[in-house]
């Protein structure tokens, strides 16, 4: 949960796009496939969180 | 004001002023207004008025009817040349409506009577307590619809940024969703789920048959774990 305070959407999308980004280089290595893909489905979620609370403080204003 | 503070004019002027503007501040210079020695004293009230330190708005002259005698100390030359003078505009009602002296016809204004020259001088409070009451019912009414129409505004924009924000949301999520299917795919262990196995040999993936000779160690990496196995 700290990590989505710390962490801006564009800082969250921009490290999952550098993970999609390895995973399209070709090059793959099964070991480290198994680590960025646990560390994209992780940015996943967090950005769906962060998504979630906006959409929140939305509804609350609205 | 300048007349005499006995005088029928005086206190009509006085209390016309005092209801139409109360706080309205009159300084009485004292003259005789018929007579030999009123031109002297009118004429001396006059310079005296109009060497007051702060100086004043408006010098009045009034004087109640009378006879044409008892009128004629406002047709002196002394009188018109120091009303000529008088660098505070003079304001000057003498007897009635139908008496015209010269010092009428040099003052700055001429009022019919000194109950007029009051009229003239002053606002009325009630008519302007009237309008102001007026323009502040006017623009308690503009600023009621400014309000009104800044409300409405803020609402739809409220609404606008709401919605659009709604539904930058609904793209990210759908953004989201897709990545989401694909990352699935990506995962090696959903491989392993279908039957195939992740063949390692030390820290080496072996891809070819050539990477292999017989008598190697290999571990063999399924879907719930890792066995080992030795090549034949």
């Amino acid at each position: 949960v700290s990590d989505i305070k710390k962490k801006s959407y564009r800082e969250l999308k921009d490290e999952l796009d550098s993970v999609m980004k390895w995973f399209e280089s070709g090059d793959v290595d099964v070991d480290e496939a198994l680590t960025k893909h646990d560390e994209a489905r992780k940015l996943l979620e967090q950005l769906e969180a962060y998504l979630d609370t906006t959409e929140q403080k939305i509804t609350r204003k609205s | 004001l300048i007349t005499s503070p006995e005088s029928a004019a005086y206190a009509d002027f006085v209390k016309i002023t005092g209801v139409r503007w109360p706080r309205l501040k009159i300084d009485v210079y004292g003259a005789l207004v018929q007579g030999q020695d009123a031109p002297a004293q009118i004429v001396a009230a006059l310079e005296k008025a109009n060497q007051h330190p702060v100086g004043y708005d408006a010098i009045v002259i009034v004087r109640g009817g009378g006879s044409a005698e008892d009128l004629s100390a406002f047709n002196d030359e002394r009188i018109v040349r120091a009303l000529s003078a008088s660098r505070t505009p003079v304001l000057v009602a003498i007897g009635h409506e139908s008496d015209e002296s010269l010092a009428e016809l040099t003052a700055d204004l001429r009022a019919s009577t000194p109950s007029n020259a009051a009229e003239l001088l002053t606002p009325d409070r009630l008519e302007e307590q009237n309008a102001m009451k007026l323009q502040n019912e006017y623009l308690s009414s503009v600023l009621g619809r400014v309000i009104i129409e800044a409300r409405s505004y803020l609402r739809e924009a409220k609404s606008q940024v709401s919605n659009g924000i709604a539904q930058l949301i609904r793209i990210e999520r759908l953004k989201l969703q897709s990545t989401r299917e694909y990352v699935t795919l990506l995962d090696p262990r959903e491989v392993l789920k279908r039957g195939y196995a992740l063949v390692r040999s030390g820290s080496t993936v072996i891809t070819r048959r050539a990477l292999l000779t017989s008598g190697d160690e290999v571990a063999i990496l399924l879907q719930d774990g890792e066995t080992k196995a030795k090549i034949l």
